[in-house]
Protein backbone atom coordinates (compact mmCIF):
# COMPACT_ATOMS: atom_id res chain seq x y z
CA UNK A 1 0.00 0.00 0.00
CA UNK A 2 2.73 2.59 -0.04
CA UNK A 3 2.34 3.97 -3.40
CA UNK A 4 -1.14 4.94 -1.75
CA UNK A 5 0.05 5.94 1.38
CA UNK A 6 -0.25 9.19 1.03
CA UNK A 7 -3.57 9.46 -0.78
CA UNK A 8 -6.75 10.52 0.83
CA UNK A 9 -8.42 7.99 2.96
CA UNK A 10 -12.06 9.02 3.23
CA UNK A 11 -14.30 8.67 6.05
CA UNK A 12 -17.97 7.40 6.40
CA UNK A 13 -19.86 9.25 4.12
CA UNK A 14 -17.60 11.58 2.79
CA UNK A 15 -18.90 12.86 -0.09
CA UNK A 16 -17.10 11.64 -3.01
CA UNK A 17 -18.19 11.94 -6.67
CA UNK A 18 -19.82 9.00 -8.25
CA UNK A 19 -17.37 6.58 -10.37
CA UNK A 20 -16.71 8.06 -13.32
CA UNK A 21 -15.45 5.45 -14.52
CA UNK A 22 -18.56 3.72 -15.81
CA UNK A 23 -18.49 3.78 -19.43
CA UNK A 24 -21.23 5.59 -21.37
CA UNK A 25 -23.36 3.88 -24.19
CA UNK A 26 -20.78 5.38 -26.95
CA UNK A 27 -17.80 3.18 -25.45
CA UNK A 28 -18.79 0.09 -26.37
CA UNK A 29 -18.14 -1.21 -29.33
CA UNK A 30 -21.76 -3.28 -29.58
CA UNK A 31 -22.84 0.55 -29.96
CA UNK A 32 -21.40 1.71 -32.97
CA UNK A 33 -21.57 -1.74 -34.46
CA UNK A 34 -25.47 -1.31 -34.08
CA UNK A 35 -25.62 2.36 -35.71
CA UNK A 36 -23.52 0.94 -38.68
CA UNK A 37 -25.88 -2.49 -39.32
CA UNK A 38 -28.35 -0.68 -38.56
CA UNK A 39 -27.63 2.29 -40.51
CA UNK A 40 -26.88 0.32 -43.51
CA UNK A 41 -30.59 -1.48 -43.59
CA UNK A 42 -32.49 1.07 -43.05
CA UNK A 43 -30.05 3.08 -45.87
CA UNK A 44 -31.30 -0.36 -48.56
CA UNK A 45 -34.77 0.08 -47.59
CA UNK A 46 -35.16 3.75 -47.72
CA UNK A 47 -32.80 3.39 -51.48
CA UNK A 48 -35.57 0.94 -51.98
CA UNK A 49 -38.48 3.41 -51.78
CA UNK A 50 -36.44 6.58 -52.86
CA UNK A 51 -34.39 4.27 -55.91
CA UNK A 52 -30.97 4.56 -54.65
CA UNK A 53 -30.39 1.68 -53.01
CA UNK A 54 -27.21 0.30 -51.68
CA UNK A 55 -26.22 -2.20 -54.57
CA UNK A 56 -24.11 -0.07 -56.46
CA UNK A 57 -21.62 -0.20 -53.34
CA UNK A 58 -22.40 -3.86 -52.73
CA UNK A 59 -19.41 -4.97 -54.70
CA UNK A 60 -17.25 -8.27 -54.42
CA UNK A 61 -15.40 -10.00 -56.64
CA UNK A 62 -17.74 -12.92 -59.18
CA UNK A 63 -16.15 -15.94 -60.52
CA UNK A 64 -13.05 -15.71 -62.67
CA UNK A 65 -11.23 -18.26 -64.05
CA UNK A 66 -8.19 -16.08 -65.46
CA UNK A 67 -5.82 -13.36 -64.46
CA UNK A 68 -7.11 -11.55 -67.11
CA UNK A 69 -10.85 -12.35 -66.10
CA UNK A 70 -10.00 -11.07 -62.36
CA UNK A 71 -8.20 -8.05 -63.65
CA UNK A 72 -10.72 -6.82 -65.84
CA UNK A 73 -13.27 -7.09 -63.49
CA UNK A 74 -11.15 -4.69 -61.12
CA UNK A 75 -9.97 -2.06 -63.23
CA UNK A 76 -14.56 -1.89 -64.69
CA UNK A 77 -14.99 -1.56 -60.99
CA UNK A 78 -12.50 0.28 -59.45
CA UNK A 79 -14.34 2.94 -58.54
CA UNK A 80 -16.69 0.88 -56.90
CA UNK A 81 -14.05 -0.81 -54.79
CA UNK A 82 -12.78 2.61 -53.89
CA UNK A 83 -16.07 3.57 -53.02
CA UNK A 84 -16.32 0.87 -50.56
CA UNK A 85 -13.16 1.34 -48.87
CA UNK A 86 -14.15 4.90 -48.10
CA UNK A 87 -17.27 4.16 -46.84
CA UNK A 88 -16.30 0.96 -44.26
CA UNK A 89 -13.28 3.39 -43.67
CA UNK A 90 -15.63 6.46 -42.60
CA UNK A 91 -18.09 3.74 -40.97
CA UNK A 92 -15.82 2.11 -38.76
CA UNK A 93 -13.74 5.17 -38.55
CA UNK A 94 -16.49 7.01 -36.72
CA UNK A 95 -16.89 4.30 -34.17
CA UNK A 96 -13.28 3.68 -33.51
CA UNK A 97 -12.77 7.37 -32.97
CA UNK A 98 -15.69 7.58 -30.43
CA UNK A 99 -13.84 4.71 -28.61
CA UNK A 100 -10.82 6.28 -28.42
CA UNK A 101 -8.60 4.54 -30.93
CA UNK A 102 -6.35 7.05 -32.72
CA UNK A 103 -7.80 7.23 -35.97
CA UNK A 104 -4.22 8.28 -37.94
CA UNK A 105 -3.65 4.52 -36.91
CA UNK A 106 -6.50 2.70 -37.56
CA UNK A 107 -7.19 4.43 -41.42
CA UNK A 108 -3.57 3.06 -42.70
CA UNK A 109 -4.25 -0.53 -40.64
CA UNK A 110 -7.90 -0.94 -41.73
CA UNK A 111 -6.52 0.08 -45.60
CA UNK A 112 -4.17 -2.92 -45.23
CA UNK A 113 -7.21 -5.26 -43.95
CA UNK A 114 -9.71 -4.11 -46.73
CA UNK A 115 -6.96 -5.19 -49.67
CA UNK A 116 -6.25 -8.11 -48.17
CA UNK A 117 -9.62 -9.02 -47.83
CA UNK A 118 -10.61 -7.83 -51.28
CA UNK A 119 -7.18 -10.36 -52.92
CA UNK A 120 -8.49 -13.07 -50.21
CA UNK A 121 -12.17 -12.66 -51.50
CA UNK A 122 -11.05 -12.51 -55.08
CA UNK A 123 -9.18 -16.02 -54.34
CA UNK A 124 -12.57 -17.57 -53.15
CA UNK A 125 -13.97 -16.55 -56.68
CA UNK A 126 -11.74 -18.31 -58.26
CA UNK A 127 -13.18 -21.07 -60.45
CA UNK A 128 -10.52 -24.17 -58.81
CA UNK A 129 -10.62 -22.25 -55.30
CA UNK A 130 -13.48 -25.74 -54.60
CA UNK A 131 -10.86 -27.75 -55.58
CA UNK A 132 -8.07 -26.23 -53.94
CA UNK A 133 -10.05 -26.54 -50.82
CA UNK A 134 -9.52 -22.97 -50.50
CA UNK A 135 -12.45 -21.07 -48.44
CA UNK A 136 -12.08 -17.93 -47.98
CA UNK A 137 -12.49 -17.45 -44.10
CA UNK A 138 -10.19 -20.04 -43.58
CA UNK A 139 -7.50 -19.06 -45.97
CA UNK A 140 -8.45 -15.18 -44.19
CA UNK A 141 -7.48 -17.18 -40.66
CA UNK A 142 -4.14 -18.37 -42.19
CA UNK A 143 -2.62 -15.40 -44.22
CA UNK A 144 -3.64 -13.50 -40.59
CA UNK A 145 -1.61 -16.20 -38.27
CA UNK A 146 0.93 -16.40 -41.32
CA UNK A 147 1.39 -13.09 -41.44
CA UNK A 148 1.29 -12.22 -37.46
CA UNK A 149 3.62 -14.72 -36.41
CA UNK A 150 6.58 -14.87 -39.03
CA UNK A 151 6.79 -10.44 -39.22
CA UNK A 152 7.05 -8.67 -36.97
CA UNK A 153 4.11 -6.37 -37.53
CA UNK A 154 4.17 -3.13 -35.59
CA UNK A 155 1.78 -3.05 -32.73
CA UNK A 156 0.31 0.38 -33.66
CA UNK A 157 -1.49 -1.61 -36.69
CA UNK A 158 -3.51 -3.08 -33.84
CA UNK A 159 -5.61 -0.24 -34.12
CA UNK A 160 -7.55 -1.21 -37.46
CA UNK A 161 -7.30 -4.99 -36.36
CA UNK A 162 -10.91 -4.84 -34.52
CA UNK A 163 -12.14 -8.32 -34.32
CA UNK A 164 -15.15 -7.95 -32.26
CA UNK A 165 -16.05 -4.52 -33.89
CA UNK A 166 -15.93 -6.35 -37.40
CA UNK A 167 -17.76 -9.54 -36.00
CA UNK A 168 -20.45 -7.49 -34.39
CA UNK A 169 -21.22 -5.19 -37.27
CA UNK A 170 -21.47 -8.58 -39.35
CA UNK A 171 -24.18 -9.82 -37.19
CA UNK A 172 -26.12 -7.05 -36.96
CA UNK A 173 -26.14 -7.41 -40.74
CA UNK A 174 -26.80 -10.74 -40.48
CA UNK A 175 -29.97 -10.57 -38.87
CA UNK A 176 -31.23 -8.69 -42.41
CA UNK A 177 -30.94 -12.14 -44.19
CA UNK A 178 -32.25 -14.36 -40.57
CA UNK A 179 -36.16 -13.93 -40.85
CA UNK A 180 -37.53 -13.09 -37.35
CA UNK A 181 -39.47 -16.19 -37.77
CA UNK A 182 -36.87 -18.49 -37.66
CA UNK A 183 -35.24 -16.46 -34.61
CA UNK A 184 -38.66 -16.75 -32.64
CA UNK A 185 -39.42 -20.64 -33.39
CA UNK A 186 -35.87 -21.87 -33.37
CA UNK A 187 -34.81 -19.45 -30.52
CA UNK A 188 -36.34 -22.04 -27.82
CA UNK A 189 -34.52 -25.25 -29.25
CA UNK A 190 -31.53 -23.26 -29.25
CA UNK A 191 -31.55 -22.15 -25.78
CA UNK A 192 -32.82 -25.40 -24.68
CA UNK A 193 -29.62 -27.11 -26.26
CA UNK A 194 -27.35 -24.81 -25.73
CA UNK A 195 -28.13 -24.80 -22.11
CA UNK A 196 -27.59 -28.22 -21.22
CA UNK A 197 -24.10 -28.00 -22.86
CA UNK A 198 -22.97 -24.94 -21.66
CA UNK A 199 -24.48 -26.44 -17.75
CA UNK A 200 -22.63 -29.35 -18.10
CA UNK A 201 -18.96 -27.54 -19.91
CA UNK A 202 -19.07 -25.05 -17.08
CA UNK A 203 -19.65 -28.11 -14.51
CA UNK A 204 -16.83 -29.88 -16.24
CA UNK A 205 -14.24 -27.66 -16.46
CA UNK A 206 -15.02 -25.96 -13.02
CA UNK A 207 -14.82 -28.84 -11.14
CA UNK A 208 -11.84 -30.66 -13.10
CA UNK A 209 -10.06 -27.12 -12.37
CA UNK A 210 -11.04 -27.57 -8.71
CA UNK A 211 -9.82 -31.12 -8.19
CA UNK A 212 -6.70 -29.98 -9.72
CA UNK A 213 -6.33 -27.59 -6.96
CA UNK A 214 -7.18 -23.69 -8.81
CA UNK A 215 -7.98 -21.15 -7.16
CA UNK A 216 -12.41 -21.33 -7.48
CA UNK A 217 -12.38 -17.86 -9.21
CA UNK A 218 -9.72 -19.07 -11.78
CA UNK A 219 -11.79 -21.91 -12.60
CA UNK A 220 -14.60 -20.10 -12.65
CA UNK A 221 -13.08 -18.37 -15.36
CA UNK A 222 -12.06 -21.40 -17.18
CA UNK A 223 -15.24 -22.65 -17.24
CA UNK A 224 -16.99 -19.56 -18.56
CA UNK A 225 -14.36 -19.15 -21.31
CA UNK A 226 -15.50 -22.97 -22.07
CA UNK A 227 -19.27 -22.80 -21.90
CA UNK A 228 -20.68 -19.49 -22.43
CA UNK A 229 -18.43 -17.43 -25.14
CA UNK A 230 -15.23 -17.97 -24.94
CA UNK A 231 -12.75 -14.99 -24.16
CA UNK A 232 -15.79 -12.13 -23.60
CA UNK A 233 -17.20 -14.64 -21.19
CA UNK A 234 -13.87 -15.53 -19.21
CA UNK A 235 -12.94 -11.82 -18.56
CA UNK A 236 -16.56 -11.09 -17.56
CA UNK A 237 -16.53 -13.93 -14.79
CA UNK A 238 -13.03 -12.97 -13.95
CA UNK A 239 -14.48 -9.19 -13.39
CA UNK A 240 -17.86 -10.61 -11.61
CA UNK A 241 -15.61 -12.78 -8.84
CA UNK A 242 -13.20 -10.45 -8.60
CA UNK A 243 -10.17 -13.05 -10.27
CA UNK A 244 -6.89 -12.58 -10.12
CA UNK A 245 -4.96 -10.69 -13.10
CA UNK A 246 -2.44 -13.24 -13.96
CA UNK A 247 -5.96 -15.58 -14.59
CA UNK A 248 -7.08 -13.73 -17.06
CA UNK A 249 -4.12 -14.28 -19.31
CA UNK A 250 -3.85 -17.76 -18.98
CA UNK A 251 -7.64 -18.09 -19.48
CA UNK A 252 -7.27 -15.91 -22.97
CA UNK A 253 -4.89 -17.93 -24.25
CA UNK A 254 -6.39 -21.70 -23.50
CA UNK A 255 -9.39 -20.69 -25.18
CA UNK A 256 -7.87 -18.93 -28.22
CA UNK A 257 -5.29 -21.96 -29.10
CA UNK A 258 -8.69 -24.29 -28.54
CA UNK A 259 -10.96 -21.78 -30.34
CA UNK A 260 -8.26 -21.72 -33.63
CA UNK A 261 -8.34 -25.74 -33.69
CA UNK A 262 -11.93 -25.98 -33.39
CA UNK A 263 -11.96 -23.42 -36.73
CA UNK A 264 -10.21 -26.04 -38.61
CA UNK A 265 -11.51 -29.72 -36.61
CA UNK A 266 -15.28 -28.73 -36.65
CA UNK A 267 -15.60 -28.12 -40.70
CA UNK A 268 -12.94 -31.07 -40.63
CA UNK A 269 -14.55 -34.25 -39.16
CA UNK A 270 -18.39 -32.72 -40.03
CA UNK A 271 -17.29 -32.99 -43.68
CA UNK A 272 -16.19 -36.25 -43.26
CA UNK A 273 -19.34 -37.13 -41.56
CA UNK A 274 -20.99 -35.11 -44.64
CA UNK A 275 -23.60 -33.51 -41.77
CA UNK A 276 -26.03 -31.09 -43.70
CA UNK A 277 -25.10 -27.58 -43.07
CA UNK A 278 -27.65 -26.77 -40.80
CA UNK A 279 -26.69 -29.65 -38.65
CA UNK A 280 -22.52 -28.68 -38.54
CA UNK A 281 -23.96 -25.07 -37.93
CA UNK A 282 -25.58 -26.14 -34.76
CA UNK A 283 -22.32 -28.51 -33.91
CA UNK A 284 -20.49 -25.37 -34.07
CA UNK A 285 -22.45 -23.18 -32.55
CA UNK A 286 -22.42 -25.61 -29.52
CA UNK A 287 -18.77 -26.62 -29.56
CA UNK A 288 -16.93 -23.47 -30.87
CA UNK A 289 -15.83 -21.16 -27.72
CA UNK A 290 -15.89 -17.38 -29.70
CA UNK A 291 -18.61 -15.83 -32.40
CA UNK A 292 -15.64 -14.66 -34.80
CA UNK A 293 -13.87 -18.27 -34.64
CA UNK A 294 -17.44 -19.86 -35.00
CA UNK A 295 -18.66 -17.62 -37.95
CA UNK A 296 -15.33 -18.50 -39.95
CA UNK A 297 -15.81 -22.48 -39.31
CA UNK A 298 -19.98 -22.04 -40.08
CA UNK A 299 -18.87 -20.20 -43.24
CA UNK A 300 -16.39 -22.05 -44.45
CA UNK A 301 -18.54 -25.59 -43.74
CA UNK A 302 -21.33 -23.34 -45.77
CA UNK A 303 -19.42 -23.16 -48.30
CA UNK A 304 -19.10 -27.03 -49.26
CA UNK A 305 -22.58 -27.19 -49.81
CA UNK A 306 -23.35 -27.78 -53.59
CA UNK A 307 -19.51 -28.36 -53.99
CA UNK A 308 -18.98 -31.16 -51.72
CA UNK A 309 -20.86 -34.44 -52.52
CA UNK A 310 -23.37 -35.78 -49.69
CA UNK A 311 -23.54 -32.77 -47.60
CA UNK A 312 -27.04 -31.25 -48.07
CA UNK A 313 -28.34 -27.95 -46.90
CA UNK A 314 -27.38 -24.38 -48.42
CA UNK A 315 -24.46 -22.01 -47.69
CA UNK A 316 -26.93 -20.19 -45.04
CA UNK A 317 -27.97 -22.78 -43.30
CA UNK A 318 -24.62 -23.68 -41.96
CA UNK A 319 -24.09 -19.33 -40.70
CA UNK A 320 -28.10 -19.39 -39.25
CA UNK A 321 -27.64 -22.82 -37.49
CA UNK A 322 -24.43 -21.37 -35.60
CA UNK A 323 -26.19 -17.76 -34.86
CA UNK A 324 -29.07 -19.26 -33.30
CA UNK A 325 -27.29 -21.39 -31.24
CA UNK A 326 -23.87 -19.19 -29.74
CA UNK A 327 -25.41 -16.46 -30.16
CA UNK A 328 -29.28 -16.80 -28.65
CA UNK A 329 -28.22 -19.87 -26.76
CA UNK A 330 -25.33 -19.23 -25.34
CA UNK A 331 -24.16 -15.43 -25.53
CA UNK A 332 -27.41 -13.81 -24.37
CA UNK A 333 -27.03 -15.19 -21.31
CA UNK A 334 -23.40 -13.96 -20.21
CA UNK A 335 -25.04 -11.41 -17.45
CA UNK A 336 -26.87 -14.08 -15.68
CA UNK A 337 -23.66 -16.52 -15.53
CA UNK A 338 -21.74 -13.82 -14.01
CA UNK A 339 -24.48 -12.74 -11.77
CA UNK A 340 -24.75 -16.16 -10.47
CA UNK A 341 -21.18 -16.43 -9.87
CA UNK A 342 -20.88 -13.22 -8.47
CA UNK A 343 -23.67 -14.72 -5.59
CA UNK A 344 -21.49 -17.82 -5.15
CA UNK A 345 -17.81 -15.42 -4.98
CA UNK A 346 -19.12 -13.41 -2.09
CA UNK A 347 -21.28 -16.16 -0.32
CA UNK A 348 -19.09 -19.24 -0.49
CA UNK A 349 -15.64 -18.56 -1.39
CA UNK A 350 -12.80 -17.57 0.61
CA UNK A 351 -12.70 -13.14 0.41
CA UNK A 352 -10.47 -11.52 -1.04
CA UNK A 353 -10.82 -8.47 0.77
CA UNK A 354 -12.58 -6.97 -2.01
CA UNK A 355 -16.51 -6.24 -1.80
CA UNK A 356 -17.20 -7.14 -5.85
CA UNK A 357 -20.83 -6.94 -4.90
CA UNK A 358 -23.69 -9.05 -6.74
CA UNK A 359 -25.64 -6.68 -7.91
CA UNK A 360 -28.26 -8.04 -10.56
CA UNK A 361 -27.89 -4.72 -12.62
CA UNK A 362 -24.53 -6.56 -14.06
CA UNK A 363 -27.00 -8.67 -16.18
CA UNK A 364 -28.04 -5.58 -18.22
CA UNK A 365 -24.93 -4.22 -18.03
CA UNK A 366 -22.98 -7.17 -19.47
CA UNK A 367 -25.73 -8.04 -22.24
CA UNK A 368 -24.37 -8.35 -25.10
CA UNK A 369 -26.00 -5.26 -26.49
CA UNK A 370 -25.46 -6.08 -30.07
CA UNK A 371 -27.68 -8.67 -30.51
CA UNK A 372 -30.31 -5.66 -29.82
CA UNK A 373 -29.31 -4.89 -33.32
CA UNK A 374 -29.39 -8.25 -34.48
CA UNK A 375 -33.12 -8.76 -33.43
CA UNK A 376 -33.86 -5.25 -35.11
CA UNK A 377 -32.43 -5.94 -38.77
CA UNK A 378 -34.70 -8.84 -38.74
CA UNK A 379 -37.69 -7.24 -37.30
CA UNK A 380 -37.03 -4.75 -40.14
CA UNK A 381 -36.86 -6.77 -42.64
CA UNK A 382 -39.97 -8.82 -41.45
CA UNK A 383 -41.61 -5.40 -41.93
CA UNK A 384 -40.70 -4.72 -44.90
CA UNK A 385 -41.37 -8.55 -46.29
CA UNK A 386 -45.09 -8.41 -44.95
CA UNK A 387 -45.95 -5.18 -46.58
CA UNK A 388 -44.13 -6.55 -50.20
CA UNK A 389 -45.45 -9.93 -50.11
CA UNK A 390 -43.74 -13.31 -50.75
CA UNK A 391 -43.75 -12.90 -54.42
CA UNK A 392 -42.21 -9.25 -54.41
CA UNK A 393 -39.63 -10.69 -52.01
CA UNK A 394 -38.03 -12.80 -54.15
CA UNK A 395 -38.45 -10.37 -57.35
CA UNK A 396 -37.64 -7.06 -55.46
CA UNK A 397 -36.34 -7.74 -51.91
CA UNK A 398 -34.34 -10.22 -52.18
CA UNK A 399 -32.06 -8.49 -54.89
CA UNK A 400 -31.99 -5.19 -54.43
CA UNK A 401 -32.35 -5.35 -50.08
CA UNK A 402 -31.27 -8.81 -49.23
CA UNK A 403 -28.50 -9.74 -51.65
CA UNK A 404 -26.48 -6.74 -50.94
CA UNK A 405 -26.49 -6.89 -47.45
CA UNK A 406 -25.36 -9.99 -47.65
CA UNK A 407 -22.52 -8.56 -50.09
CA UNK A 408 -21.73 -6.47 -46.97
CA UNK A 409 -21.84 -9.20 -44.31
CA UNK A 410 -19.29 -10.95 -45.68
CA UNK A 411 -16.90 -7.98 -46.17
CA UNK A 412 -17.29 -7.29 -42.06
CA UNK A 413 -16.85 -10.94 -41.36
CA UNK A 414 -13.91 -11.10 -43.76
CA UNK A 415 -12.29 -8.57 -42.10
CA UNK A 416 -13.15 -10.32 -38.55
CA UNK A 417 -11.47 -13.42 -40.04
CA UNK A 418 -8.56 -11.47 -41.37
CA UNK A 419 -7.86 -10.08 -38.03
CA UNK A 420 -8.15 -13.13 -35.75
CA UNK A 421 -4.90 -14.32 -37.22
CA UNK A 422 -3.59 -10.58 -37.70
CA UNK A 423 -4.24 -10.57 -33.82
CA UNK A 424 -3.31 -13.92 -32.94
CA UNK A 425 0.63 -14.09 -32.27
CA UNK A 426 1.55 -17.22 -30.16
CA UNK A 427 5.00 -15.65 -28.77
CA UNK A 428 2.90 -12.86 -27.06
CA UNK A 429 0.27 -14.75 -24.92
CA UNK A 430 0.82 -16.42 -21.93
CA UNK A 431 2.27 -19.41 -20.71
CA UNK A 432 -0.96 -21.33 -19.84
CA UNK A 433 0.48 -24.24 -17.26
CA UNK A 434 -0.46 -27.81 -17.64
CA UNK A 435 -3.65 -27.77 -14.71
CA UNK A 436 -5.19 -25.31 -16.47
CA UNK A 437 -5.26 -26.62 -19.74
CA UNK A 438 -5.66 -30.19 -18.60
CA UNK A 439 -8.98 -29.15 -16.55
CA UNK A 440 -10.34 -27.13 -20.12
CA UNK A 441 -9.24 -29.91 -22.42
CA UNK A 442 -11.43 -32.07 -20.38
CA UNK A 443 -14.62 -29.87 -21.01
CA UNK A 444 -13.65 -29.22 -24.73
CA UNK A 445 -13.98 -33.02 -25.22
CA UNK A 446 -17.03 -33.02 -23.25
CA UNK A 447 -18.41 -30.18 -24.83
CA UNK A 448 -17.73 -31.69 -28.50
CA UNK A 449 -19.09 -34.89 -27.99
CA UNK A 450 -22.21 -33.37 -26.35
CA UNK A 451 -22.90 -30.92 -29.14
CA UNK A 452 -22.49 -33.76 -31.45
CA UNK A 453 -25.21 -36.26 -29.74
CA UNK A 454 -27.48 -32.80 -29.50
CA UNK A 455 -26.99 -31.65 -32.58
CA UNK A 456 -26.49 -34.55 -34.91
CA UNK A 457 -28.65 -37.29 -33.34
CA UNK A 458 -30.97 -35.28 -30.67
CA UNK A 459 -32.44 -32.15 -32.69
CA UNK A 460 -30.44 -33.95 -36.10
CA UNK A 461 -33.93 -33.54 -38.18
CA UNK A 462 -34.71 -30.37 -36.63
CA UNK A 463 -31.27 -28.54 -37.44
CA UNK A 464 -31.56 -30.17 -40.88
CA UNK A 465 -34.73 -28.72 -42.20
CA UNK A 466 -33.07 -25.39 -41.25
CA UNK A 467 -31.14 -25.75 -44.55
CA UNK A 468 -33.78 -27.84 -46.52
CA UNK A 469 -34.99 -26.23 -50.14
CA UNK B 1 -21.97 16.29 -6.54
CA UNK B 2 -23.76 12.89 -4.97
CA UNK B 3 -22.38 11.62 -1.85
CA UNK B 4 -21.28 8.08 -2.74
CA UNK B 5 -18.99 5.66 -0.48
CA UNK B 6 -15.58 4.91 -1.91
CA UNK B 7 -15.47 2.62 -5.24
CA UNK B 8 -12.61 1.06 -7.01
CA UNK B 9 -13.90 3.40 -10.13
CA UNK B 10 -12.43 6.59 -7.82
CA UNK B 11 -9.72 4.98 -6.51
CA UNK B 12 -5.85 5.15 -7.71
CA UNK B 13 -5.15 1.74 -7.71
CA UNK B 14 -7.81 1.36 -10.71
CA UNK B 15 -7.81 1.46 -14.38
CA UNK B 16 -10.44 0.13 -16.97
CA UNK B 17 -9.78 1.82 -19.83
CA UNK B 18 -10.21 -0.70 -22.48
CA UNK B 19 -7.04 0.34 -23.96
CA UNK B 20 -5.20 0.14 -20.84
CA UNK B 21 -6.97 -3.96 -20.23
CA UNK B 22 -5.86 -4.80 -23.99
CA UNK B 23 -2.29 -4.14 -23.30
CA UNK B 24 -2.42 -5.89 -19.52
CA UNK B 25 -4.54 -9.00 -21.00
CA UNK B 26 -2.44 -10.25 -23.61
CA UNK B 27 -4.51 -11.76 -26.64
CA UNK B 28 -7.48 -9.77 -25.16
CA UNK B 29 -7.99 -8.30 -28.55
CA UNK B 30 -7.69 -11.43 -30.50
CA UNK B 31 -11.02 -13.28 -29.99
CA UNK B 32 -12.73 -10.55 -27.54
CA UNK B 33 -12.02 -6.66 -27.11
CA UNK B 34 -11.69 -3.94 -24.34
CA UNK B 35 -14.42 -2.33 -26.07
CA UNK B 36 -17.47 -5.11 -25.70
CA UNK B 37 -20.49 -4.12 -23.55
CA UNK B 38 -19.94 -7.78 -21.40
CA UNK B 39 -17.39 -6.25 -19.00
CA UNK B 40 -19.20 -3.90 -18.45
CA UNK B 41 -17.31 -1.61 -16.24
CA UNK B 42 -14.55 -3.74 -14.82
CA UNK B 43 -11.04 -2.83 -15.00
CA UNK B 44 -8.01 -3.50 -13.30
CA UNK B 45 -6.77 -2.85 -9.16
CA UNK B 46 -2.91 -2.62 -9.58
CA UNK B 47 -2.96 -2.56 -5.80
CA UNK B 48 -4.06 -6.14 -5.46
CA UNK B 49 -3.67 -7.46 -8.61
CA UNK B 50 -7.17 -8.56 -9.43
CA UNK B 51 -9.96 -7.98 -11.99
CA UNK B 52 -12.59 -5.76 -10.13
CA UNK B 53 -16.05 -4.30 -11.21
CA UNK B 54 -15.60 -0.40 -10.84
CA UNK B 55 -18.58 -0.40 -8.45
CA UNK B 56 -16.17 -3.05 -6.25
CA UNK B 57 -14.53 -1.73 -2.92
CA UNK B 58 -12.11 -2.78 -0.53
CA UNK B 59 -10.00 -1.23 2.49
CA UNK B 60 -7.42 -0.12 0.92
CA UNK B 61 -9.30 2.19 -1.04
CA UNK B 62 -7.34 5.48 -2.05
CA UNK B 63 -9.18 8.07 -3.50
CA UNK B 64 -7.95 9.31 -6.82
CA UNK B 65 -7.85 13.31 -7.31
CA UNK B 66 -7.63 13.62 -11.25
CA UNK B 67 -11.14 13.40 -11.38
CA UNK B 68 -11.21 15.06 -15.11
CA UNK B 69 -9.75 11.53 -16.34
CA UNK B 70 -10.45 9.29 -14.04
CA UNK B 71 -9.92 6.26 -15.47
CA UNK B 72 -6.96 7.18 -18.35
CA UNK B 73 -4.42 6.11 -16.21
Amino acid sequence: MSSLSSAIQPGPGTPLPVPRSTRSWLQTEDTWAILLGVGLVLAAVLGLISGVGIKWLAIAPQKWSSGAEIGQQFAANAGRYLALFVFWAAGFGVGARALGIRVAQFLPAFFAVFVLSTLIMALGAWSQADHYNLEPPLVALAVGLLLSNTLTLPRWLDAGFRVEYYVKTGIVLLGATLPLTLVLTAGPVAIAQAAVVSLVTFGVIFLTARRLGLDPRFAATLGAGGAVCGVSAAIAVAGAVGARKEHGPIAITIVVFWAIVMIFLLPLVARALTLPTGVAGAWIGTSEFADAAGFAAAQAYGGYAGHVPGISGNADAAVSAFTLMKVIGRDLWIGIWAFVLSIVATTRWESTGVHTGSASAQIWRRFPKFVIGFVLTSALIALLTSLYGSADYARVLKPEVIAPIKTLRTWAFTFCFLSIGLTTRWRDLASAGPRPFLAFSVGVAVNVVLGYLLSVVLFGSYWSALGAP
Amino acid sequence: MSVAQPHCGNCRAFCNTASHLEEQLPGLHSLSSGYGAVRSDDGLCAELGRLVPARAYCARHALRLELSAPSAR
